[in-house]
């Protein structure tokens, strides 16, 4: 059940007059519909991987209460890692096993051994590197003592699978999300007119501009050998901005579901193309999953004590398993170690917590110096993003070296041909200049509609929500997943 | 909560308010089938010429015939029902304005899923025989048409609906397409811009050429009689073929054409193609011209055209 779908266009309405109407604010009934209804909306996405879904929520509820109950530190370690090892040892095979077998196998034939690991026809399912991440949190917190177990197993459950964040987050953590699971919940005007807004801007971003960029990049990344390296500079930087609209697009929607409950979800993206260095870029992408790495690998690990090579090897630690996280692919990892390379600088000369603010605030421009380092930043992103789209490693050298050839400064007129017969490229690039100006003007809010407060005048605020709607029912691409939904 | 309900209502209404509208005049027949005579001619002026694919398949799905036409605008010049005349068969043309060689292709692996066909013509220009002219509106169609929800929040949808219901209240007929240059400066600027669009980055269809393969083995394997045609184009246009240096590409293009099924070919210098009176545009011939192309495919008794490269 896609959230840009007709079936989640009547699930969503459905549950929430039911919610809010047939429990009579009665909160045991509510987190049991709640739990229903995520059940059954996992479900329409493939009912045998439920029961996975059900049992991993069981281990780490069951493993939980041991750890807490455990009379002394290795029992407590002994449940810690039994939990860690099979919610682990699923990722591992559903996800990791392909790749492990084949790159040792090829390993292997590198020193002239041939070995046939065999490979597993299994199916990805949806969302366990998501549901695992927010079980593992909850062990961990209880190992460290920082909450208590749940013994509700229904809290526990929604918790786990409360589905505007179940197949590919924010992952939420047992100390942020719990809480509100357990408190009785009013309902509140404008909390739920804000969760709406913030739906039909995750709509806008993802119907609009992630699947028009969509159609041109994979255009050019699929024939990259066909293109001018200007068109394939466009082409890294159509994928720039779908991954970054699909993504964030998903978040604004779940975000903006789950408030309609009553129910706020950790941020998951704030403004990240606006970043100065590539040290803001990550506290500002994906954060949901950059502050699970700092809070549960990074500081475990010693974090930024013991010194710069051990803060270095942690840094690239924290950034190759990141990638690793997002699939099964050397594309990944490499694309992680990149990030970990172009965060250095900041690591090693200790600025990378210069920037907290928010660029050029209370300013409509930014300065000179401030728009040279978020292109700079921006550049680095997009050449990283390179790898993460590209098929294979070699995928990703043929297109960066297609890129720095003579025809780099050539106008891509022809090409542009190529991928659009019409001038609905011209149209793609007014959308995201819109965009981005849009984004640009509302960097200090929670999402890009915040602005538009109740105090406005009405005709001003539906106009732009028609406006919006509007520019999805004649702009939108032709869907596609969310690209998330594979990791 | 009864507040924000309300609200939600009120912001609503006019999406609701369009809802019905659409549902009742339903633009593309995908819910119900017309019989109001007005709106069936409202929607051949105005949701037709928005979206070809769309209409046309709907309306093939819903009357599948034994004979198909594919092609672009000029094979859509051709009057279904003079072939119905001359094959005593149900005929459907489902060539598109605008049309591709991969909307060809898509096409006719749609209407074969859909029915067993008995004769398929196919007319394509050099034109449209490049990797480059690839758009494809037909994927997109079926998507819309087997799915009414998508359907109904299609621009294509919501214009056809908003132009029906204006022109339904003006009493007026709205003209969807650009307006009509002068005849002069049409023909100039369709050899200039257009004809050039196409010859300039010219490249041949390898895979599209794998695809007319497929067809053809099938239509062999299923007894379905199978005709290529090039439909004339006016020697202005034939003449820019050789400004591009594209002759031998050309060359490729018929013989490939040949070796595929039935083929018999308009597009060369002779007095039909030269004369200006038969065309309204470079690309784009007249009623008597197609009278003679339906006359010479259909019943093979060539005057005409060539069948050899």
């Amino acid at each position: 059940m896609l959230f840009n779908s007709l079936d989640f266009a009547i699930f969503l309405p459905i549950v929430f007059i039911l919610y809010w109407f047939a429990t009579k604010g009665n909160l045991r009934l509510q987190n049991i519909l709640l739990l229903v209804s995520s059940y059954f909306f996992y479900a329409c996405w493939d009912w045998r991987f439920m029961f996975l879904l059900i049992f991993s929520t069981y281990l780490d509820y069951f493993t939980g209460i041991k750890i807490f109950e455990a009379s002394n530190q290795s029992k407590k370690k002994f449940w810690l890692w039994l939990s860690i090892g099979i919610n682990l040892g699923f990722l591992g095979v559903f996800k990791y096993y392909n790749f492990f077998a084949t790159s040792f196998a090829d390993g292997l034939s590198l020193l002239g051994i041939k070995a046939n690991l065999g490979s597993l026809q299994v199916i990805l399912p949806i969302g366990i590197s998501f549901y695992t991440f927010h079980g593992l949190s909850y062990v961990l917190d209880l190992y460290k003592n920082r909450i208590k177990p749940e013994r509700n197993f229904i809290d526990y459950s929604v918790f786990v699978s409360f589905f505007p964040l179940l197949v590919a987050g924010p992952i939420e953590r047992a100390t942020h999300l719990l809480p509100q699971i357990l408190k009785k919940r009013e309902f509140d005007y404008s909390k739920a007119v804000d969760g709406l807004r913030q739906i039909l801007w995750g709509l806008f971003k993802k119907i609009v501009i992630a699947d028009n960029c969509a159609e041109y990049a994979n255009k050019i990344f699929n024939n990259s050998g066909e293109f001018s390296g200007s068109t394939l500079v466009l082409g890294a930087l159509f994928f720039t901005f779908q991954i970054y609209c699909d993504f964030s697009g998903y978040s604004d929607i779940a975000l903006g579901t789950a408030r309609l409950f009553g129910i706020d979800l950790l941020r998951n993206f704030a403004f990240p193309y606006f970043s100065r260095d590539i040290a803001e870029f990550w506290r500002r992408w994906h954060i949901s999953l950059s502050s699970w790495f700092k809070d549960y690998l990074y500081i475990p690990l010693g974090g930024s004590k013991g010194g710069m090579w051990l803060k270095i090897r942690n840094t690239f630690i924290i950034f190759i398993v990141s990638g690793f996280w997002h699939g099964a692919n050397w594309t990944f990892i490499a694309w992680g170690f990149l990030n970990a390379l172009f965060i250095m600088p900041s690591i090693i000369l200790n600025t990378n917590r210069n920037y907290l603010d928010i660029v050029a605030k209370g300013k409509y421009f930014p300065t000179v110096k401030e728009f040279l380092a978020i292109s700079l930043t921006f550049a680095l992103t997009v050449f990283a993003w390179i790898f993460f789209r590209a098929e294979s490693i070699g995928h990703a050298f043929s297109y960066i070296g297609g890129i720095f050839s003579k025809s780099l400064f050539t106008i891509p007129l022809l090409d542009l041909k190529k991928i659009s017969m019409g001038a609905e490229i011209i149209y793609t690039f007014i959308l995201i200049l819109g965009f981005i100006s849009v984004e640009w003007l509302q960097r200090d809010k929670q999402h890009a509609l915040q602005f538009i407060n109740n105090k406005s005048i009405p005709v001003v605020r539906w106009s732009i929500y028609y406006g919006l709607m509007i520019l999805i029912i004649f702009f939108q691409g032709n869907q596609q997943n969310f690209i998330y939904f594979q990791f | 909560m009864k507040y924000f309900l309300k609200r939600i209502l009120l912001f609503s209404s006019p999406i609701i308010l369009y809802i019905l509208a659409a549902l009742i005049i339903d633009p593309y027949n995908i819910i119900h089938k017309e019989h109001n005579k007005k709106l069936i001619e409202l929607k051949s002026q105005i949701s037709y010429k928005l979206n070809y694919p769309l209409y046309k398949l709907k309306e093939y799905s819903d009357n599948p015939t034994d004979v198909i036409l594919l092609g672009d605008s000029r094979t859509n010049k051709l009057n279904p029902k003079t072939f119905d005349q001359l094959t005593n068969l149900n005929t459907t043309n489902l060539a598109y304005g605008g049309g591709t060689l991969p909307e060809i292709i898509e096409t006719f692996w749609y209407a074969a899923k859909i029915h067993p066909l008995k004769q398929v013509y196919i007319g394509i220009n050099f034109n449209l025989y490049s990797a480059n002219n690839n758009r494809s509106r037909v994927t997109e169609a079926i998507e819309l048409k087997n799915s009414p929800f998508s359907c109904l929040f299609s621009q294509y949808c919501f214009k056809s609906t908003m132009l029906i219901i204006a022109s339904l209240v003006t009493n007026k007929t709205i003209n969807v397409e650009k307006p009509n240059y002068n005849r002069n400066e049409f023909w100039k600027y369709q050899l200039e811009s257009s004809a050039n669009n196409f010859y300039r980055d010219y490249k041949y269809p390898t895979s599209y050429h794998k695809d007319l393969i497929k067809i053809s083995d099938y239509c062999k394997k299923n007894n379905i009689k199978l005709i290529f045609f090039i439909p004339p184009t006016h020697t202005d246009l034939q003449h820019k073929v050789n400004e591009f240096k594209l002759e031998s590409s050309e060359k490729v293009f018929k013989t490939d054409l040949e070796k595929l099924g039935l083929f018999y070919d308009f597009d060369y210098p002779n007095e039909m193609t030269e004369n200006k009176d038969n065309f309204s545009d470079p690309f784009h011939y007249n009623d008597t011209l197609a009278t003679i192309v339906i006359n010479e495919i259909v019943t093979g008794n060539i005057k005409n055209a060539r069948t050899h490269n």
